[in-house]
């Protein structure tokens, strides 16, 4: 090698050979060590849930229409699958709950509340439970059923009871983001609850298992704007529940809601 | 060496370079892609956007770091540098998708703008565990987009060397950024350690290597020059430089370079107009000491850069006495001719 | 907190747009006098540093007036 040839200079065209061979190796390295590393970070990631958003494929479904304390369809069409509640919530397209379209919609067709009625939009589903996106905005009221209201139906009284777990935004939870819980996804779901989608506790039961309750005050009011500081994080929260509309309910003061960090979390399994 | 600017100076090295570069990135891509669907084929696609430009930039920007403490550990190693500002804006692209694909993700549709809701949304701004991490990826973001608009040469010129050089120090300003940003976003969520042991790795590599070479580049500096003589310090002996060489020293707060070349000693000022690269660590070719970093040239004798290139160096006088070399650290005008030193013949 | 946030969006958005605005008359007249070797740039060279422009106009409008 003649020391002439040792020295890169870059606008020449081809550069000296000590300078290739090591530049040659360094790269090898670097194309064996990119497959390594990308396996070691995929197969380390925790793993999504199965919900499903079916993006891009409306569909229609009838059945009663309850507008409190959310809007519930309770579909009675026989259009659920076995091993899902029949009580679907609604959402609004983006980051919104479905009152907007709702009364939106009732300026023209005067009120739904206890109507039987055909809407269309996009499903949301995963461990029990189905939603729905009303993505056609305004148009997705396909019929109103000439029928008498139904009223809304509850079936228990209410009950002391407290539970630990996070407070999820259920649209992304039950479809369309993965992961759509924890602190990845916290910003998105504070966005998506002050938009007005109804906050759901997960509540931890035993063994791996969740209970979903629809969050409301206690006197069954929307908390949304209230507890946006405690959304994706580990909380219990004590307050009193029920069943409405096919959901179950926890009734809770803001205040009541506390945060946990997880290590005493798990020192209490 | 600005006579007319071109918008991209593409040559063979230059091809070749950009071809591994996003040769790399598709493969890593396409393995990440591969993986992800293999193992977790519940993810949504915005996720594995999201995912796969994340963990190509960081990794990017890793190697971007590297490079300067790996050339000066090992001069072989400076093709990588010659073009390393490609290697920026690649890597600025890649993370542009993943920061704009969160925001759409995360932010649209929603009932606040989506930059003020990146903002607003997680206001815990005095959590740990439960800072608003994306602000940090923003405010990186706006870092590398600054670094990567005023890429071309053009803006070195007319921001002045002095702000650009400050702008693109930036850079270990947005690499701190981005690594609070995973720390205290992803790392908050998977509970895999492998992640922090990576992150750590990766921390630990970048300060490591530049600790190190900061050191070793120290020392060299500060060796005495106390032997002066009418003003005269005293460098190095003869053989000490091989021909057509440099030598950078440090005396009185002078940066200069000391070059070795047909019989003769010059010394000119160490630092290149072009992007501060060292000059006593180039070499002289063609007559021309040409800039280890990319290539600019000046006359030995005048630190002029040859016609029809207007750059010039500050020059110094030097002196050859008992087979040692000598140089007055106060500096002549930029372009000033001096009389090379004859190296006597034995 | 959101109202300082959409204030600051604001003023950089009027800030952005008076960049854009400026570097319509810049590249037409500015351009060749801040920087001589400018001239008989490509296109894709003026569109490269066009981003840059937009963002630091002022300096470039200090640099131009300067001369
Ligand atoms: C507007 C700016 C940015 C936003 C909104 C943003 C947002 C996010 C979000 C939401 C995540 C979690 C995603 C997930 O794991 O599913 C994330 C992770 C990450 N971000 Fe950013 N980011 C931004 C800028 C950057 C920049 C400039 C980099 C630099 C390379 C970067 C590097 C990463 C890395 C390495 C991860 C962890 C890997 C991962 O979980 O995907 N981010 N970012
Ligand atoms: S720093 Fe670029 S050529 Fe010297």
């Amino acid at each position: 090698m003649n020391k002439e040839n040792s020295f890169f200079v870059g606008w020449k065209d081809d550069m000296p050979k000590a300078n290739r061979s090591l530049l040659i190796k360094f790269i090898v390295v670097l194309f064996i060590s990119i497959p390594l590393l990308t396996f070691l970070i995929v197969k380390s990631q925790k793993p999504f849930n199965n919900h499903i958003f079916e993006f891009g494929n409306v569909k229609e479904f009838t059945g009663i229409y309850h507008a409190d304390p959310v809007p519930i369809l309770e579909v009675t069409d026989n259009k659920i699958p076995e091993g899902f509640s029949n009580y679907v919530l609604l959402v609004g397209f983006g980051k919104f709950g479905a009152e907007g379209i709702i009364s939106n919609i009732e300026k023209s067709s005067g009120p739904l509340n206890g109507l039987k009625v055909t809407l269309q939009g996009t499903l949301i589903y995963g461990d029990g439970r189905y939603l729905m996106e009303l993505t056609k905005k305004e148009d997705s009221l396909i019929k109103i059923f000439d029928e008498p209201t139904v009223a809304n139906t509850h079936l228990y009284d209410r009950k002391k009871d407290g539970y630990s777990g996070e407070i999820l935004d259920p649209k992304c939870y039950f479809g369309v983001m993965k992961p759509g819980e924890g602190k990845i996804h916290k910003s998105c779901a504070i966005r998506c609850i002050s938009g007005g989608i109804p906050p759901v506790f997960r509540a931890n039961i035993e063994n791996g298992q969740y209970e979903y309750f629809l969050l409301l005050g206690p006197n069954g009011e929307k908390i949304n704007k209230a507890i946006l500081n405690d959304v994706a994080e580990l909380v219990t929260i004590d307050g009193e529940t029920s069943i409405i509309n096919g959901w179950p309910v926890l009734y809770a003061n803001p205040s009541d809601i506390i945060r946990i960090n997880k290590k005493s979390y798990y020192a209490q399994d | 060496m600005s006579v007319n600017y071109s918008p991209v100076l593409w040559n063979k090295q230059k091809k070749l370079y950009d071809l591994i570069l996003w040769i790399g990135i598709l493969f890593m891509a396409v393995t990440f892609i591969i993986f992800q669907v293999l193992f977790h084929k519940d993810i949504t696609l915005q996720t594995l956007i999201i995912r796969t430009t994340a963990i190509i930039a960081f990794f990017l920007l890793h190697i971007i770091l590297i490079i300067g403490p790996l050339c000066r550990i090992d001069k072989r190693f400076l093709p990588l540098l010659y073009n390393r500002r490609h290697l920026g804006v690649s890597m600025f692209l890649v993370a542009l998708i993943h920061g704009g694909m969160a925001i759409v993700q995360f932010h649209t549709l929603g009932d606040t703008n989506p930059i003020a809701s990146i903002f607003t949304a997680n206001s815990n701004y005095l959590a740990i565990s439960d800072f608003p991490f994306q602000v940090l990826g923003f405010l990186a973001l706006i870092i590398l987009f600054l670094m990567a608009i005023t890429s071309h040469d053009f803006w070195l010129k007319n921001l002045s060397p002095a702000i650009w050089k400050g702008l693109h120090m930036c850079v270990y300003l947005a690499y701190t950024l981005i690594v609070i940003h995973v720390a205290t976003g992803a790392l908050q969520y998977e509970d895999n350690p492998i992640y922090w042991t990576l992150l750590v790795l990766g921390v630990i590599t970048i300060t490591g290597l530049h600790l190190y070479t900061g050191i070793i580049e120290t020392r060299k500096l500060s060796l005495p020059h106390t032997l002066e003589k009418e003003g005269y310090y005293k460098v190095c002996s003869l053989e000490e430089i091989d021909d057509q060489c440099g030598k950078s020293v440090f005396i009185n707060g002078e940066n200069i370079a000391i070059f070795k070349y047909d019989g003769n000693v010059s010394a000119v000022h160490n630092v290149c107009k072009h992007q501060m690269g060292p000059i006593g660590e180039g070499k002289i070719i063609d007559g021309c000491i040409t800039c280890p970093w990319h290539g600019y040239q000046y006359l030995p004798d005048n630190g002029q850069s040859p016609p029809p290139f207007n750059e010039k160096l500050k020059t110094y006088r030097t002196s050859v006495l008992d087979g040692s070399i000598w140089v007055h650290p106060l500096p002549l005008e930029e372009g000033s001719f001096i009389e090379p030193t004859k190296i006597p013949q034995s | 907190m959101k109202e300082i946030i959409m204030i600051v969006l604001l003023i950089v958005e009027i800030y952005i747009m008076i960049g854009v605005v400026f570097s319509i008359p810049f590249h037409w007249k500015g351009l060749a006098i801040v920087d001589k070797d400018t001239v008989g740039s490509t296109l894709l060279f003026k569109i490269l540093i066009t981003p840059g422009i937009i963002i630091f106009w002022p300096h470039l409008l200090y640099k131009w007036k300067k001369k």
